[in-house]
């Protein structure tokens, strides 16, 4: 290298040079690659995917590059250093970020031009190149980004340079500038302030302004660590994108919500007011004094409380709702879009609501044994659901002709697939699409009721023979589609036989559904012995809670 | 007319078909911690699925403006024009860099850049579209209004082993009502309007293949149909099979290896189908 080759200075120099300007990024791009793990981890926009300071660092590492290059290769003077660093930027540029940063550099090429020396004036110039490459690169311009940061550094050069401000001040200016800017991303890009993060674009123009104000004031930039602006506790903020992917999840949902009122008394127009501040999507029906609404919202509550002052609150869809917030919303409609059709299912236990709300349920009716559903029960559901066509799972063959009494009493259009038993219900809701209309949901579910065999182990009251089995009250019984196959005092043995004579009917899966009565101990000790039985059989345990028996087996 | 077909890696188009087209191939750069790679060309399939079995984790970023206007400049010497298609804008910023990328280019010929609305085979079969119409003798505008007007016919479904790959690559979209739940399933996702929905919700693998044969069958008969695979290349003959019996001349449907770009979103024992419907 030659002798006006890259070095630290002692002193701030009054204009840009080629050299001051290689020396200028060559300590941007040092602090932004040790800055990239912190810069990935804030990427939460426009794609969560933590790779907006790989990018910056790789854009930047190709113009660092560059720079040396050109000043190895003796090129020293600021129009072919700057005209090297556009170029090499647009090569390198990697991601979104990097296509930004890259018309950042294409500014400071323009407004170099053929140069050999700029001054506070000129960089403004540069700057406002660079804010207008930027903002017309992206297709769709968005503030709270990287693209706000660049407005505001160019906004702050042109202050300067109407000032008269010194290099120096200029970039002390700037840095404070775009702290500041950082700071209020959230503000204007409501993504960052749900994920609770500010924008990592911006924090890494903010680094790399860093390096350029330290290399100006001839301050080292080993070994520094850049805050991020108006972020607490963010060290060992390790991966804030998995935190907000399931926030996102759940985002795109929120939870759809249904309350029928009597002796409402208060103007539909009111509440359809009242209401749409607590959520959006917002219906309000009402029919002589009964009232129903209809709402999109994220506090399930606050509409609740709402509801309770306008009337009796006679029933709302989400009464049952026992099992975790996050584990719900998957299940329910997506905010500002309806369904095409609804699935409303009669459940017995905890872990097979779950299920089904989450196969995309948004009605559920409480069965089991002694709590078999009433007509107005199912029709009370129907009348909530969302949409104008239902599929009704009834689960249980007694529980049919109430759904379809329940279906007369209507105005909407409700199918019902007759099922029989819990098991043949979920391989329906497994089928269930609430963006598919009413005919295809019924086509695809009456397939899946026959493609799987459902089973069942209960506990005996009574010394009986049936089918040719002879049980001895309080012994375990097997039973299997409907058919007593098996008695025994264990219930591995009966487990064992229920499977044995199926092993050469092509079964893959069985999942066994542990019921209330068992512990979780004993249900993950069968699972154990049986699984070591039958080999050739993937197993899948769930806790599914239902009180009508001790497992629910389904073989497929 | 000498018209000049482009496509990107994302597009897994195999290359019989790339040889016989005569199609340019710009390659996504799949990163492994900070060691970057050309999807396909210093990074094959076969080894990136090693080192993702090996624990290790991908990325992926889109060619660099700078890339792509220097692809459209070689090939713009002697040709009259070129089309350029690309994975959907809506899952990465490629179409974004190609679009700028064209504008950077000294010469007259012109460029068309298209938003596939796909992935992988899905932008083969537009791809395929294109070829046949330059085959056909067509000029610029005629070609990219067939390929525009065939986007519409292009259905694409994937059946992962996982969700975990396009959930990390932020790719996931609506296909996050699949995530996880108490009961296990193989998803199957759809593309449509460029975005990933769910579709399916197979219990086994097994099943899952029966789905896609089914869908490729509602949606029989076919004009083209390519089958693609992550790493089990055997779990694919049923698939070719029935989707034979769908094509005009019981054609074989094309065979296509999921790259390291696309792998890097839909992970490994990904199966899918790409369909070009009448």
């Amino acid at each position: 290298m030659s002798s006006s080759s890259l070095k630290t200075r002692n002193k701030p120099p009054s204009h840009i040079t080629g050299i001051v300007l290689a020396n200028m990024f060559l300590a941007a791009y040092e602090l932004i690659h040790a800055h990239i793990e912190l810069v990935n981890a804030l990427n939460v926009f426009p794609v969560p995917d933590g790779d907006t300071g790989t990018n910056m660092a790789m854009t930047l590492k190709s113009v660092s590059s560059a720079i040396k290059e050109s000043v190895n290769s003796g090129s020293t003077e600021l129009d072919d250093i700057s005209k090297a660093m556009g170029k090499a930027s647009l090569m390198g540029a990697r991601g979104n970020s990097g296509v930004i940063l890259s018309q950042f550099f294409k500014g400071i090429s323009q407004g170099v031009g053929d140069k050999k020396s700029i001054g506070v004036e000129e960089w403004a110039i540069c700057m406002e190149r660079a804010k207008e490459s930027a903002y017309s690169a992206v297709g769709n311009p968005t503030e709270g980004t990287m693209l706000t940061a660049i407005a505001e550094i160019s906004r702050q050069a042109n202050i300067s340079s109407k000032n008269g401000d010194t290099l120096e001040s200029l970039f002390n200016q700037t840095s404070i500038q775009i702290k500041e800017t950082v700071k209020n991303t959230p503000q204007l890009l409501p993504i960052l302030a749900e994920a609770e993060v500010v924008d990592a674009g911006a924090y890494g123009l903010d680094i790399i302004f860093e390096g350029l104000r330290r290399n100006i004031i001839g301050l080292s930039v080993t070994d520094v660590e850049i805050p991020v602006p108006g972020m607490k506790n963010y060290k060992g903020f390790t991966l804030p994108n998995k935190i907000f992917l399931s926030q996102s999840i759940n985002k795109n949902y929120g939870f759809c919500v249904q309350v029928l009122i009597s002796d409402n008394v208060t103007q539909a127009d009111q509440i359809k007011k009242a209401v749409s501040q607590i959520g959006d999507s917002v219906v309000v029906i009402n029919e002589s004094s009964m009232l129903k609404i209809h709402a999109h919202v994220q506090r399930v509550e606050q509409l609740l409380e709402y509801a309770q002052t306008l009337g009796k609150v006679e029933s709302h869809s989400v009464d049952d709702m026992d099992v975790q917030k996050e584990e719900f919303a998957a299940g329910y409609i997506k905010a500002n879009h309806p369904e095409m059709t609804s699935l409303i299912s009669v459940v017995d236990g905890l872990g097979i609501k779950q299920v089904f709300i989450e196969l995309g349920a948004c009605q559920i009716i409480d069965g089991g044994p002694n709590n078999s559903p009433s007509v107005s029960d199912i029709l009370t559901k129907i009348e909530l659901a969302s949409s104008e066509n239902i599929i009704f799972l009834p689960n249980d063959k007694n529980i049919i002709l109430a759904g379809e009494q329940a279906s007369k009493l209507t105005k909407k259009n409700v199918e019902i697939v007759p099922t029989q038993t819990l098991q043949q219900g979920i391989n329906c809701a497994l089928e269930f699409d609430a963006e598919n209309d009413l005919l295809k949901n019924k086509k695809l579910m009456f397939t899946a009721i026959k493609e799987i065999k459902s089973a069942e182990i209960s506990t005996a009251y009574k010394n009986t023979t049936l089918h040719g089995v002879s049980v001895v009250a309080g012994e375990f019984v097997g039973i299997s589609d409907g058919q007593l196959i098996t008695s025994a005092s264990t219930i591995d043995e009966v487990l064992y036989n229920l499977l044995d004579i199926e092993e050469n009917n092509d079964v893959e899966l069985v999942t066994l559904y542990w019921g209330a009565d068992l512990l979780k101990e004993d249900s993950k000790e069968h699972y154990k012995v049986i699984r070591s039985k039958f080999q050739n059989i993937d197993f899948e345990l769930i806790d599914g809670g239902q009180s009508h028996c001790i497992y629910m087996i389904s073989m497929e | 007319m000498n018209i000049k077909i482009v496509v990107d890696s994302i597009s897994d188009m195999p290359s019989e078909l790339i040889t016989k087209y005569g199609i340019n191939v710009i390659p996504l750069l799949v990163r492994f911690g900070e060691n970057e790679y050309k999807d396909g060309v210093d990074l094959t399939a076969d080894k990136f699925y090693e080192r993702v079995a090996a624990g290790e984790w991908p990325t992926t970023s889109v060619p660099s403006v700078g890339e792509f206007a220097e692809l459209y400049e070689r090939l713009s010497s002697g040709s009259d024009g070129i089309i350029s298609i690309h994975v959907s804008s809506k899952l990465s910023g490629t179409y974004n860099s190609a679009v700028q990328g064209s504008g950077h280019i000294g010469s007259e010929c012109p460029i068309e850049v298209v938003d596939s609305q796909q992935a992988s085979m899905g932008i083969g079969m537009l791809a395929l579209v294109a070829a046949k119409s330059v085959e056909n003798g067509d000029d610029l505008p005629t070609v990219v209004s067939k390929v525009n007007s065939a986007i519409p016919k292009v259905q694409c479904f994937a059946l992962l082993d996982t969700l975990e790959y396009l959930q990390r690559g932020g790719r996931i979209g609506k296909g996050a009502a699949l995530v996880g739940g108490l009961l296990n399933f193989k998803p199957i996702l759809k593309l449509s309007d460029g975005e990933v929905f769910p579709y399916a919700r197979p219990r086994s693998r097994k099943k899952g293949i029966k789905k896609l044969i089914e869908t490729a069958t509602d949606f029989g008969p076919l004009q083209e149909a390519a089958v693609m695979y992550s790493t089990d290349s055997a779990e694919t003959s049923g698939i070719i099979e029935s989707l034979s019996n769908l094509t005009p001349d019981k054609v074989e449907p094309f065979l296509a290896r999921m790259g390291p770009g696309l792998g890097t979103h839909a992970g490994p024992g990904s199966l899918g189908i790409a369909l070009l419907t009448n």
